[in-house]
């Protein structure tokens, strides 16, 4: 009974111990980094009927840039809904070698002698890989012609897990 | 008894504990160990892009469809070479939630009343996350105007 008792809380600890060794294995810090992009967007398509609360314009676009001291590049899309003259709120995505990071902007804009000047506010929504639970804020100004390919800036801040593997970089 | 049994804890503990430092400190070669003995799956492989050129040679674009039983949506890009008249070689990228795959294709164009009408061939040279090694081949046809947004198909299969 003894030894049957000890048995069993020998291979209670060696059980408890080794479901340690993944979370052990799997330790993720949370750092915050300064992100840099330059982004070229432009129209794809769009969604619903115009002037419906549905109604959506598809973008597309390629991102440049670093986050901390590491060179990112990729690919983007979003999904823009007016709000009223001269105002968006996007909802995207970010793709890089690291995963993806969501994000939301409150967008402005003016359109002067056929060109489309934009400035912004945003923040990020998560993320997968590199970039899970993702969060932080960042500002955005470009523009380009209407209709044509449109150079933003955007600079801001990025709070990411880091896991050993899965880094954002050059690909 | 006591004795043997506290034996028994104190053997335990300092097993466990023991491997505690081991599988923080090796975790890169377990997670090396896992890799090399990881599964390469072939996967059949559907997918709409639809893309617009955003300069000269390059194209960016969306990327929706399926990978196997997983609907996947994401974006790309790429950089294309004329080779000589009508036909192409693009290089790219195509990027989704779980990681990134690179791609070459060679492609035949035709041009009609402003219309591009594509066909080509292409192959996977690697990617990252769940598609680190990515290997296999697709064909694509499509078209749309010119200037404007082109729609093409992708079908054929990936291994990683």
């Amino acid at each position: 009974m003894s030894n049957r008792r000890s048995v069993l809380t020998t291979t209670s600890l060696v059980a408890i111990g080794l479901s340690l060794l993944p979370a052990a294995a799997a330790c993720k810090t949370s750092a915050l980094h300064q992100i840099s992009e330059t982004r070229k967007i432009i129209t794809i398509g769009t969604q619903g009927k115009p002037g419906t609360a549905g109604f959506r314009v598809m973008k597309a676009g390629t991102l440049d840039g670093t986050i901390g001291a590491t060179q990112m590049h990729g690919a983007l899309r979003t999904l823009d809904k007016p709000l009223g003259p001269g105002r968006e709120n996007i909802d995207g995505t970010e793709f890089d070698a690291g995963g993806f990071r969501s994000f939301v902007i409150n967008l402005h804009y003016m359109i002067t002698n056929g060109r489309t000047i934009e400035t912004g506010t945003g923040r990020w929504t998560g993320g997968t890989g590199a970039y899970t639970r993702a969060h932080g804020t960042f500002k955005i100004g470009g523009g380009g012609p209407v209709g044509g390919v449109h150079t933003v800036r955007l600079i801001g801040n990025l709070s990411m897990e880091r896991i050993d593997g899965l880094s954002p970089r050059a690909h | 008894m006591l004795s043997r049994r506290a034996l028994g804890w104190t053997s335990a503990v300092a097993m466990t504990v023991g491997l505690l430092p081991a599988a923080a400190v090796g975790s890169s070669r377990s997670n090396r160990n896992i890799s090399e003995a990881r599964t390469v799956t072939n996967h059949k492989l559907s997918e709409t892009r639809k893309l617009i050129n955003i300069t000269g040679t390059g194209a960016v674009g969306l990327v929706d469809g399926r990978i196997g039983a997983r609907s996947v949506h994401g974006a790309f890009r790429d950089v294309g070479q004329f080779t000589n008249s009508g036909t192409e070689i693009d290089r790219g990228t195509e990027f989704d939630g779980r990681g990134s795959r690179s791609f070459v294709q060679h492609l035949d164009l035709a041009v009609n009343n402003g219309r591009v009408t594509v066909t080509g061939t292409g192959t996977w040279t690697g990617g990252t996350g769940a598609y680190r090694h990515a290997r296999g081949s697709f064909k694509l046809s499509g078209g749309g105007p010119i200037p404007g947004v082109l729609t093409s198909h992708l079908k054929g299969s990936i291994s990683y």
